[in-house]
């Protein structure tokens, strides 16, 4: 910026005749370049305030997304199972203790109901 | 706000949202390992009930490395054989968030107990899981297990605890010749499953062992029987001497030697 030795008012660098009281504006050669290095800092800063918006703009947007990916969409476990056992053979190698008889008619039991 | 404070809030703003980006990666990234888990541990259960026991326990144990606090994927890979293994279950069973998860890894490690003839290590009193551990501990001491019934307002035993139950059962109806406690056995594992390789055996020991079955028919059902089947008819010939006859006739080695 450069200051209007009429009035103080701080003009835009370009600026030929001050905004505020009209007077021309003189400018000697440091005050231009620390107007320019002003603006430029200026500028860096307001480039870095946008990139840090959009980023987080961008990181919420993405936490959401995967938040509703992990908690929404991912099926649940299915129930735990117990797993099969070797419970050694259906019948064993040694020969029945007692010599048995066919049974009349009785059907065979029904298993109760398993998981 | 100067340029210097507005490149500092800048900055901190742009910081936040890497790390919340950071953050979104770590949860979808979570959140893909478990659908691919969830999805490895449905598949690994349809491979059980298909009886392909090392592929769903092969599946089971990748599904498990990706979640490993998940008590069902822990399960299914369990190797049961292995009472090392098992053990190990209950670290995994105690961070379970479910109860029925942590009841049925308590019954998965208390029935691998049982099957190696050890005691069963958890108090499943009052579950129709502890009822038939409990008649098979008896029924692996030699002592009476007492008859299988199903109580009013029980929770269902676990079918491979029903399995193994109804297994070691049988063995010992058969050893004390006990015709229709065999047969109920067989009958019993047969509706469990109807599917399954031992299925001939188990309608050959229901069929053979009713006396309205005429010979002709229960020599068909030995015909059947395609494991081991010498074996298989020559324990029926044991268990049923008024079979001994018709088998003789189709099989004679399997009655030879019989007392």
């Amino acid at each position: 910026m450069i200051p209007c030795q009429a009035c103080g008012n701080q003009n835009p660098i370009g600026t030929r005749y001050c905004r505020r009281c009209g007077e021309k504006v003189h400018a000697d050669q440091q005050q231009v370049m620390q107007a320019v290095q002003s603006t430029n800092d200026d500028l860096a800063s307001r480039k870095w305030l946008e990139r840090g918006r959009s980023a987080l703009v961008i990181g919420a947007f993405l936490l959401v997304c995967a938040l509703v990916l992990r908690y929404a969409v991912v099926p649940p476990m299915p129930s735990a199972e117990v797993p099969p056992v070797d419970a050694g053979p259906f019948i064993p190698a040694e020969l029945p203790k007692v010599e048995a008889k066919a049974e009349a008619a009785a059907p065979a039991v029904k298993p109760a109901l398993a998981r | 706000m100067t340029s210097g404070q507005r490149s500092l809030v800048g900055m901190s703003m742009l910081a936040a949202g890497l790390l919340l980006v950071l953050a979104a990666a770590g949860i979808a990234w979570s959140g893909v390992q478990r659908w691919l888990a969830v999805s490895e541990t449905r598949d690994a259960l349809e491979m059980l009930r298909r009886d392909r026991v090392a592929d769903a326990r092969k599946l089971a144990a990748k599904a498990s490395a990706r979640v490993p606090d998940e008590v069902a994927p822990a399960l299914l890979a369990l190797d049961t054989a292995d009472l090392d293994a098992v053990e190990r279950i209950e670290a995994i069973a105690a961070r379970g968030t479910s109860r029925a998860d942590r009841e049925t890894a308590h019954a998965a490690m208390a029935l691998a107990r049982v099957a190696k003839g050890k005691a069963a290590g958890f108090d499943l009193e009052g579950s129709a899981d502890g009822r038939l551990l409990a008649a098979m501990a008896a029924a692996n001491a030699g002592r009476d297990p007492g008859r299988l019934k199903p109580v009013d307002g029980e929770a269902p035993p676990h079918l491979n605890v029903l399995r193994a139950a109804h297994t070691v059962l049988l063995r010992r109806a058969w050893q004390a010749g006990k015709v229709s406690e065999v047969r109920a056995h067989a009958g019993a594992l047969l509706l469990l499953r109807p599917r399954a390789p031992e299925a001939p055996l188990m309608h050959l020991l229901v069929g053979a062992g009713s006396a309205l079955l005429p010979d002709a028919e229960a020599i068909k059902l030995c015909e059947a029987v395609k494991q081991e089947q010498e074996a298989a008819i020559r324990a029926v010939a044991a268990l049923l001497p008024q079979r001994r006859a018709a088998i003789a006739a189709r099989w004679p080695k399997a009655v030879e030697g019989l007392p």
